[in-house]
């Protein structure tokens, strides 16, 4: 709320108050990496230790944490790798070593919260993927979609 | 030999610069507020909250599909008024959704949860795209006693034209679970400096009821005695309810001056009675002349 006080020339004053301005909660995240792209990987092989980073900030005045789901698995044609091959964490791994595998069930990521922030200075995060593909899998340019979502976290 | 090199060279940059692709950029996406709580619903109540969907780079049209995740029988209560499948339009930054709650007459007492995701549906880029989603947390909690609790959040003073009567704009917030509605108000007018009052008008009726869990927007009119005319005034208001001051402001707002038509219509609807009266006698005056020239 803001209080204006008025004065005219022959010094008679009085004050007004303005209307209080509420702030609501916004829960946003920016991905600032629009795809994740895994390179040429060979059947029966995996990303070992090459990570691919997505670095994720928060856009809203809020705490927030983040859920991982496949929104459309890796499909090539009628060809696809199962939602399971991708793998992401919180730091760095060889695959699949400590990641959580991919589902379509929205999940939430063990202990990343992108806190509220207090400046013009971003709070980000990063998350590691990697990938591995099956056995037998025919060869082909796979593609899918991941969701980030953000999650109100107080 | 420099001039044809730079000649050939030229057009080659040219085709590189428009064929590599741009990188896409990601916009922001997320939700305000990311949570639905109503733990004060009664069987048979219906409950509804906005939430806005809120994207910084509105650059294209943007797919939305709203996923519920909730147990039976509380998904069923749950409508959205977009439906589960839209498209934020172009240049759109803050995209309302109204989350609709209608809660049976014969359910079970008792708390229902679940949450409602909201997905950006983009374009292909890449091996794996990455699409956006955000997730408001629904809580509901169905009891029977009565819950009364509302705000005032917003009176304001809207000019007028002079020969009208003051107005006051209100936004009442019903977050109870009863219909509300205000059963008194006071209205002072000051004279531009504060320093005179002009009139002093009570109102004890004519306060429109909002519903439980509903926000209404409304303008209230106090009828003066005399003509008002162009200037600066000061408004004080007050607004009870069982006898208490539950609301009030005090502001300045400004008497506009009329069109000749604008003060035809304010006449009109200030005398309207005898307006009506006027025109129902200047009908019959022209029925009956035309009735005694037929008969001519």
């Amino acid at each position: 709320m803001a209080t204006v006080l008025f004065r005219t020339p022959d010094n008679t004053t009085n004050t007004a108050d303005s209307a209080g301005v509420t702030l609501s909660t916004l829960t946003a995240i920016n991905v600032t990496t629009s795809s994740i792209n895994y390179g040429t990987i060979t059947a029966n092989t995996n990303t070992g230790a090459t990570n691919q980073l997505t670095a994720v900030a928060n856009a809203g005045n809020s705490s927030s944490s983040l859920q991982l789901s496949a929104q459309a698995t890796l499909t090539s044609g009628s060809n696809s790798i199962a939602t399971s091959s991708q793998g992401y964490s919180t730091s760095t791994f060889s695959y699949p070593g400590t990641s959580t595998a991919l589902s379509a069930t929205p999940a939430t990521v063990a202990g990343y919260i992108l806190t509220a922030p207090t400046s013009t200075t971003n709070v980000s995060g990063t998350i590691y993927w990697g990938l591995g593909v099956p056995n037998a899998t025919p060869t082909g340019t796979y593609s899918g979609t991941n969701v980030f979502s953000a999650l109100f976290h107080g | 030999m420099r001039v044809k090199y730079l000649i050939f060279i030229f057009p080659l940059f040219l085709a590189l610069f428009f064929l590599i692709p741009a990188s896409p950029t990601h916009a922001a996406f997320g939700i305000s507020p990311p949570f639905l709580n109503a733990d004060h619903l009664v069987p048979g109540a219906k409950y509804q909250q906005t939430v806005y969907l809120v994207q910084d780079q509105p650059n294209q049209d943007l797919n939305i599909q709203a996923n519920l995740t909730m147990p039976q029988p509380g998904a069923s209560w749950i409508s959205l008024d977009k439906g589960f499948n839209f498209v934020i339009p172009q240049g759109v930054r803050q995209f309302p959704v109204t989350i609709t709650v209608s809660v049976p007459s014969n359910v079970t007492l008792g708390a229902y949860s679940g949450n409602l995701t909201f997905t950006t549906q983009p374009s292909s880029a890449g091996q794996v795209t990455i699409a956006l989603g955000a997730q408001v947390a629904i809580n509901l909690t169905i009891g029977t006693g009565t819950f009364e609790k509302y705000s005032v959040p917003l009176i304001q003073f809207p000019d007028i034209l002079e020969g009208q009567s003051p107005t006051v704009h209100v936004k009442f917030q019903n977050d109870g679970n009863v219909p509300e509605s205000f059963d008194g108000a006071t209205y002072q007018l000051y004279d531009q400096y504060d320093s005179v009052q002009l009139a002093y008008i009570q109102k004890s009726s004519g306060f429109p009821t909002t519903a439980p869990f509903t926000i209404a927007d409304y303008n209230l009119t106090f009828p003066l005695d005399f003509y008002l005319g162009v200037g600066e005034y000061w408004g004080v208001v007050n607004f009870y309810k069982n006898g208490q001051v539950v609301a009030s402001q005090k502001a300045i707002f400004n008497v506009l001056k009329a069109t000749w038509y604008q003060e035809a219509w304010n006449y009109i609807m200030d005398e309207w009675v005898y307006f009506l009266i006027g025109l129902v006698l200047v009908l019959i005056v022209i029925a009956l002349a035309i009735w005694r020239s037929k008969r001519k």
